[in-house]
């Protein structure tokens, strides 16, 4: 495994008594005629409700929304009577929360602010999505999305066709990262998706962007997601149990990769993500890969240290990705099932990594889990997802 | 000054200040991009910083066109209403000999894996659009 550090890096400091608690995941819906400040309203309104500190008392504040407009977080801190003296805006679509959680670890762990409000929500008004495609970026405006605007779909298609090609990796494969998952989300009562999935119907879905078909792609939706990040003698001291950040990663436009992507930037730094927990993939009880789609989660399988890469299709076929299985994968059925609430989907699975640590997973639970890993991905603005990230929690007992 | 042409007329895809100037080279029928003047590198799409030295020096420049389709897709569905009754459409990844990748339309009969030449050729709305042929 690499472990890139730059010209002037030093040692990482490790992030002593940080801990994330009270982990919300407001239900969703597939279309809302809410506004997202309406969402991450009831997002911050839980965390208050979940955590028993009062508003007054978060002095620190990162969002993470695409439908905010004209609004930014500052615009949000005002609407919602928030005064905090840190605040931060994190626009980096599927790697936004685990990001924002790792800045908000640093900010608490010097005493800069206490306790941080993180929120990822998104309203999914009818129309909207398109919105947000055709404003993405502005490699993407003159030079992707006037080729169809096919969308991320369209853009992942290409990604996926030449890595099936250069791995040997089936249609198959990947349904069997899907099917996995809605078992796994029929424990989850939030999951907008209600009905099993076998690999039949996933194979005989209807193509979208080909090899992309209906069921390697998220339903986008409204919703929040959210979490509080403080010191652990904070929570103690507010009864409330909390996550270890026992590591953290994020890397941003990886320069060694190819443009035709095959890894993501999790590869330059997966060495450090494990020697700053001191732990090994062996070790991790359960996984939340980023899943926007199957063979982006395949992808981080082999960049995380599961597998080697080019590994993914055996890995995937000989082992048991659901809840009650050998790899617990994606435990609340991640976005492929629950629909993706825009930024929020960021945060599905660290909330949910979150809830297995601390045994509150409720049905999705996976017994004995005290060291999870979840990753985050985003921002295809041309042709690659230039950001990821990810972190390793664990447990009281650990 | 000619009169604002009506909504049917505009592109329905967002304006692009920075990707018009293809315009002109596409309705002249030559292949170029911008070559930063002080690294030589090719780029694409418009930039207005080299992402190599951070020269702002980016003039056009003819390029040669060939290089290979790295990938394709087919894409069967989109938000966008216009794109919606000429499905299905036929995109790949260029990766261009001269360094750049780009989105470009597949020609019938060009696809994956193989050699071709990509050459700018003005849409119903008079912008450059890159063809693989």
């Amino acid at each position: 495994m690499t472990n890139r550090m730059g010209k002037f890096s030093i040692d990482r400091r490790a992030y002593d008594d940080v801990v994330i608690t009270t982990p919300v995941s407001l239900p969703y819906v597939r279309f809302s005629e809410q506004s997202a400040h309406w969402w991450i309203g009831r997002a911050l309104r839980a965390l208050v409700d979940g955590s028993g500190i009062e508003a007054r008392d978060i002095d620190g504040f990162c969002l993470s929304s695409f439908t905010t407009a004209p609004d930014t977080a500052i615009g949000l801190a005002e609407h919602l009577g928030l005064s905090v003296r840190w605040l931060d805006h994190v626009p980096l679509g599927g790697a936004s929360g685990i990001t924002g959680v790792r800045r908000a670890a640093r900010a608490v762990q010097s005493g800069d602010c206490d306790v941080v409000a993180c929120i990822g929500a998104d309203t999914n008004q009818r129309g909207s999505f398109g919105n947000t495609l055709a404003n993405f970026s502005r490699f993407s405006q003159d030079a992707v999305y006037p080729y169809g605007a096919g969308g991320t779909n369209a853009s992942f298609a290409l990604i996926a066709r030449n890595y099936m090609e250069q791995f040997n990796v089936s249609r198959e494969d990947l349904g069997r990262i899907a099917v996995a998952q809605r078992s796994n989300a029929l424990k989850n009562p939030n999951a907008l998706m209600k009905e099993p999935l076998t690999l039949d119907q996933y194979m005989n879905a209807r193509p979208i962007a080909d090899p992309i078909h209906l069921f390697d792609c998220v339903m986008p939706c409204a919703g929040a997601e959210a979490v509080l990040v403080m010191r652990q003698d904070t929570a103690r001291a507010c009864g409330i149990a909390g996550a270890r950040l026992r590591s953290s990663i994020e890397r941003h436009n990886a320069r060694s990769i190819d443009p035709m992507q095959t890894s993501g930037g999790w590869v330059e730094d997966v060495g450090e993500l494990y020697s700053m927990a001191g732990v090994g993939p062996d070790d991790i009880d359960v996984v939340q890969t980023y899943d926007d789609y199957p063979v982006i989660c395949m992808m981080q399988m082999e960049d995380l240290g599961f597998c080697r890469k080019g590994e993914g299709a055996e890995f995937v076929r000989s082992h048991d990705l659901r809840i009650e299985g050998d790899f617990p994968h994606n435990t609340s059925g991640g976005q492929l099932s629950c629909g993706q609430a825009g930024a929020g989907g960021s945060y599905v699975g660290l909330t949910e990594a979150v809830r297995q640590v601390l045994g509150t997973a409720g049905d999705t639970q996976v017994k004995g889990a005290n060291l999870a890993l979840a990753s985050g991905f985003g921002m295809m603005t041309y042709t690659r997802g230039l950001s990821s990230c990810a972190v390793i929690l664990s447990g009281e007992g650990a | 000054m000619t009169d604002r042409p009506s909504d049917q007329n505009l592109p329905p895809y967002p304006p692009s200040a920075s990707g018009a100037f293809y315009d002109a080279i596409a309705a002249e029928g030559r292949f170029a991009l911008q070559r930063c003047a002080d690294c030589a590198q090719f780029l694409y799409p418009a930039h207005d910083v080299c992402p190599s030295c951070l020269s702002t020096d980016l003039p056009l420049a003819d390029a040669p066109p060939q290089g290979r389709i790295a990938s394709e897709t087919t894409i069967r569905a989109t938000t966008n209403p216009y794109f919606q009754d000429r499905l299905p459409i036929r995109i790949g990844l260029v990766i261009l000999d001269c360094g750049p990748s780009m989105i470009a339309f597949l020609n019938d009969g060009a696809g994956m894996g193989d050699r071709i030449g990509v050459s700018f050729r003005p849409d119903a709305f008079g912008r450059a659009m890159a063809w693989a042929k």
